[in-house]
């Protein structure tokens, strides 16, 4: 069984690097079969490990109103029924938007707006908060604290999409609003840079890693 | 009038559903039980909670299923590509088939297919990503002015100090590159989060207080 769970893992492996050569039959076939079969294995674990467990479980306030918003959302599949299947197809989908956008206001506040602003805020410019202040270790961590807070700033300020305000005060923080956002620019450019060497080396490590499976596998053919 | 039903009922439903979640979340946070109300507005929210879980996977079926009829319709009417739609079909019924006869995702069938198929095919298909992006890196790397030249120097930095040749070129490399990943990236990414957490939570203050119905398709 693990012989022949081999030699599909390599053929499918094969067939999906013949796109190198160009488009052809074999990559559309193994782009297919993982299409399938990544769904088929999505539905066995959406079941035994999400339906079936809770349907099991008996608790009849969990699964009476969940299945009959089920219900409800079947009127979603067709919209264009009329005025009450639409809107008894809304219904379940504005609960599950409802439930949706609340736990991502409350996701967005605590796991991410306030755990980041007490990190920036954490940074002190104050050399005598350092362990070694007066070393040129200690310059460093006062510029790299430095750089972390102008270029957290600077990169929020960059996403400033308002009408520019009128009368005197308006160009004052207009002057403001490009001083940060100028600097938060490049801070977004050396993020992307960053990014993208750590994708692209991901990603080559993972194509040395199929490589090194074909490589082993053809080796072990030959001795 | 009834129109008005039609857009009034599900706005009611999601802005009552949410306030009750977001109460939720931040009741944990209040100080002791407030008259049992705390305890009341945890045990609803956790229901609605277990509601939508199972909604969500329904809406998945529901998903999966038009992934069938989709496939199914163009082999009916023999379009071009008729084939892979048959393979695509018959790979899922024999995913399904393995996985509900041999007793669902942690049985040796599935992992046989989970090993011997999908990890293989997921794997590559990442993997062949690398060449792509290779070939973008070319264009990309052209430097035309200040931004792309910062843009290349950092990527370079960061590429050369995650192999071992970088160290040899420069020992300093993989210091210099934790440096820039640690201070210079890191506040380029904490500053796009803050702005993603600010626009996640506007999106879903508009779509709580009917602002935004994306569940309708009326105005």
């Amino acid at each position: 069984m693990e012989a022949i769970g081999l030699y599909i893992a390599v053929v499918l492996t094969l067939m999906v690097f013949s796109y190198i050569l160009g488009d052809n039959v074999l990559f559309k076939l193994a782009g297919h079969i993982f299409v399938g079969v990544a769904v088929g294995y999505a539905i066995i674990i959406i079941w035994f490990q999400v339906l079936a467990p809770t349907l099991s479980a008996g608790n009849l306030l969990v699964t009476v109103p969940a299945l009959g918003l089920c219900l409800l959302l079947i009127f979603k599949v067709r919209p264009d029924q009329g005025a009450l299947s639409n809107m008894l197809g809304s219904i379940a989908l504005a609960f599950i938007l409802g439930v949706g956008a609340a736990l991502a206001i409350g996701g967005a506040l605590l796991g991410t707006l306030m755990p980041q602003i007490s990190a920036t805020t954490a940074l002190s410019l104050n050399p005598a908060h350092y362990d070694n202040g007066d070393s040129l270790a200690g310059a460093l961590q006062w510029l790299s604290n430095f750089i972390m807070i102008i270029g957290t700033v600077g990169t929020f300020a960059y996403f400033t999409f308002a009408v520019r305000a009128s009368g005197p005060l308006g160009g004052v923080r207009e002057v403001i609003v490009r001083f940060w956002a100028g600097m938060g620019r490049v801070m977004i450019i050396i993020t992307l840079g960053a990014l993208f060497a750590n994708t692209f080396s991901s990603r080559v490590a993972l194509l040395v890693s199929r490589l090194e499976f074909l490589a082993g596998f053809f080796g072990g053919l030959g001795g | 009038m009834n129109l008005k039903i039609g857009r009034v009922l599900p706005t009611t439903v999601a802005m009552v559903v949410g306030i009750f979640i977001l109460a939720g979340v931040f009741v944990a946070e209040w100080p002791g039980k407030i008259f049992g109300l705390s305890g009341l507005i945890n045990q609803v929210s956790l229901l609605f909670v277990s509601w939508v879980t199972i909604v969500a996977a329904f809406a998945l079926f529901l998903g999966f299923a038009n992934v069938i009829s989709v496939h199914w319709s163009r082999i009916q009417t023999q379009r071009p590509g008729n084939l892979y739609s048959i393979v695509l079909l018959v790979s899922l019924a024999a995913t399904l088939a393995v996985g509900f006869l041999s007793g669902g995702p942690n049985s040796d069938s599935s992992r046989f297919i989970f090993d011997s198929i999908l990890q293989p095919l997921e794997s590559t298909f990442f993997a062949l990503l690398a060449i792509f992006i290779a070939t973008a890196a070319f264009r990309a790397f052209r430097v035309r002015n200040l931004e792309t030249l910062i843009f290349v120097l950092f990527a370079v930095i960061v590429l050369l100090g995650q192999v071992p040749i970088g160290i040899y070129l420069w020992a300093e490399l993989p210091v210099i590159k934790d440096w820039i990943l640690n201070v210079p990236a890191l506040a380029g990414a904490r500053g796009i989060l803050l702005g993603v957490a600010l626009g996640a939570i506007a999106t879903g203050l508009r779509v709580l207080i009917g602002a935004d119905r994306p569940y309708t398709d009326q105005k």
